[in-house]
């Protein structure tokens, strides 16, 4: 896992034992939503490509992150980021990690002041222990919401990408919106 | 930074008296025309001049730190920077690109309520140290990165808009500021003052008189804590309407006074940003398609059904949209209606008439519903009121191809700006001079901006 996540600084890790993983065939891409989660999921759905179990998991605080199954390098791997919230329980952030990007679905009740945490914790973790530099959140169009959505995303440094530009996996009928890491171009000098 | 150094040669068309806005569009209206079509911005940088003249009539002494993300076009940034005001960033490539413009640190505020390390490390490195914070995460984060900073606990406000639904909210609430106090006396870090935000939509005397007590009861729980406390900034929301300033500074004068006064050693601060620019930005468009449907047999949200004849519904697409400078109109109402450029008739029919951009999106529509006269492919249309939300720094991700802006001022403007003393060097270089008696040719034609 820390090979195509770039990890830094291994610290803290927690591994937990894997159920197993998430299978993936070759033909299966970026068509595939993130998706299957056991805890949002009361049962299993029959026709899950998957069992839902996760490889691997690491704590990071109040941050959880669970992947998936790395079977071929070049496709996508399911990343998971629960965030707990005490005693209302976790905001989970599932997501798709793909040649450098990773993809989130946006959760119901995003907005919520706790639940900003949930974000900011996942980005903070995306920063610091990955080497990713795009994050994109994703919502469906048809969402009450959608205009809060946009302006609270905005506010935090997203920008709404044009519905068809090639980087961008083929879901309908969401608007995606992305965050680029800021990071260092050269090496800090004290 | 993306943008900003093909922008670094902009030139300001100097316009002599007699000369007008309309006539520096109607000129590029006119050379776009014959390359292209594209289009384009005019941006007044006289009009800045003239709002920074009514903040100073109205809400001094409240010091304005204009808000970087709502336009940092080279020519703003360079007005704004002449003018002595201070800045607000969000993002380390705004800091870089204000910086560049010789503003010292200390005017500079960092104010994104989620920071990148990167960010913030960067910050630390070139002096910039006040910075907002709303919540424990962000605490420990500054904390890490940036040990002496100086923070402004964002407080949260009403929000009266009237939506059902939670929003996200930024700022935090009163019940936990002790506790955030007691993490940053623990951290080591200083907090030295409070901010609180109110959108345009919720500006009712009430949630100031509100946010401006809560303050005060910020700045007493934290001089217990031994804080040193010497800023008050009140955010921003202001649209430009001086009708809106007037209210609000007659709304929070006496409050200031009583919680805040003179004595006291609290400097005022805003984050205006929509305020100065957004009138100050014309952008002209131009119908690259055109679709007549038949009433009964399309009928577009927000269409009135009084009609009964037979006449055309007419759809134009334009040449840019909400992927590109009408982003905001996603999350916004979007209430302008364009002007049509070509010269009409009076009497001239008019019909319903919706405008969408140039992507097949169904979110693409940037007008539901107005009255234009039959337009064709190839008409301009032109929208004021275009400054904020539509030329701030964009992800070297995305790739719009922003419309390339032209500056002017009268200059009468010009002549006012010299007279106060407000100049610097790498503004002056970038003025010409455009006579009005020149008539315009297909050989004259003004430089054009990068």
């Amino acid at each position: 896992m820390s090979q195509w996540l770039g990890h830094k600084a291994p610290g803290y890790l927690n591994w937990g034992p894997g159920a197993q993983g998430i299978t993936m065939t070759e033909r299966e891409s970026l068509t595939l939503r993130p998706r299957y989660c056991l805890q949002c999921v009361g049962s299993q759905p029959v026709s899950a490509p998957g069992n839902g179990g996760f490889a691997a998991s690491l704590q990071a605080g109040n941050l959880t992150v669970f992947a998936g199954n790395l079977l071929l390098p070049g496709l996508p791997v399911q990343l998971d980021f629960h965030f707990q919230l005490g005693p209302r329980g976790s905001a989970h952030w599932h997501g798709l990690l793909a040649d450098g990007k990773l993809f989130l679905d946006t959760p119901c009740g995003a907005l919520d002041q706790n639940n900003r945490e949930s974000l900011t914790a996942t980005l903070e973790y995306v920063e610091e222990q990955t080497a990713l530099n795009l994050v994109f959140v994703n919502f469906q169009l048809g969402r009450s919401d959608r205009g809060d959505l946009l302006r609270a995303f905005s506010y935090l440094g997203f920008e709404v990408v044009r519905p068809d530009h090639p980087a961008l996996p083929p879901w309908q009928d969401v608007i995606f919106m992305v965050y680029q890491l800021e990071r260092d171009c050269c090496p800090e000098l004290e | 930074m993306k943008g900003f150094l093909e922008d670094a040669n902009y030139s300001i068309g100097l316009l002599d008296e007699g000369a007008t806005l309309g006539d520096v569009i109607d000129n590029y209206v006119y050379e776009h025309t014959l390359t292209g079509k594209k289009a384009f911005f005019v941006g007044d940088l006289g009009k800045l001049l003239k709002k920074h003249h009514q903040w100073q009539n109205v809400m001094a002494p409240v010091k304005p730190f204009y808000a970087v993300k709502c336009n940092s076009s080279p020519g703003v940034l360079e007005i704004l920077a002449a003018l002595g005001i201070g800045f607000a960033c969000s993002s380390k490539s705004e800091m870089t690109l204000v910086q560049d413009l010789g503003i010292a640190p200390e005017n500079i505020i960092y104010t994104n309520p989620c920071k990148q390390a990167s960010q913030i490390k960067y910050a630390a490195k070139t002096g910039v140290n006040i910075m907002t914070c709303d919540n424990e995460g962000e605490l420990k984060k500054i904390a890490r990165n940036h040990p002496s900073a100086k923070l402004l606990l964002h407080i949260a406000t009403e929000d009266i808009s009237g939506a059902e639904e939670m929003n996200m909210k930024f700022g935090t609430m009163l019940k936990s500021c002790r506790h955030l106090m007691e993490c940053a006396k623990e951290l080591e870090v200083q907090i030295v003052g409070v901010k609180f935000h109110i959108s345009s939509s919720c500006k009712e005397p009430q949630v100031y008189i509100h946010a401006i007590s809560d303050a005060r009861c910020v700045f007493d729980m934290a001089e217990e804590f031994g804080f040193k406390m010497n800023m008050l900034d009140i955010g921003g929301g202001f649209t430009g309407s001086e009708l809106q300033l007037e209210e609000v500074n007659h709304v929070i004068s006496p409050l200031l006074d009583v919680y805040f006064p003179e004595e006291s050693g609290v400097n005022v601060i805003a984050e205006p940003g929509c305020y100065y620019v957004s009138s100050a930005f014309t952008l002209a468009v131009n119908i690259i398609a055109k679709k007549a449907v038949e009433y009964d047999k399309f009928l577009p949200s927000g269409m009135e059904q009084t009609r009964s004849d037979d006449e055309p519904i007419f759809m134009y697409y334009m040449n840019d949209g909400v992927y590109g400078s009408f982003a905001s109109k996603l999350s916004e109402k979007f209430n302008t209606i364009p002007e049509v450029h070509k010269k009409y008739k009076e009497d001239e029919p008019l019909f319903a008439s919706s405008l969408w951009g140039p992507s097949c999106d169904e979110l693409d529509q940037i007008v539901g519903n107005c009255l234009l006269p039959e337009l064709s492919v190839g008409d301009w249309l032109i929208f004021d009121n275009m400054g904020s939300g539509t030329l701030g720094q964009q992800s070297a991700f995305n790739d719009f191809q922003r419309p390339p802006v032209y500056y002017m001022m009268s200059f009468n403007d010009w002549y006012e700006m010299q007279d106060a003393g407000i100049t610097s060097d790498t503004l002056m270089k970038n003025f010409f001079f455009v006579p009005s008696c020149i008539q315009l040719s297909p050989e004259d034609s003004f430089s054009t901006a990068a």
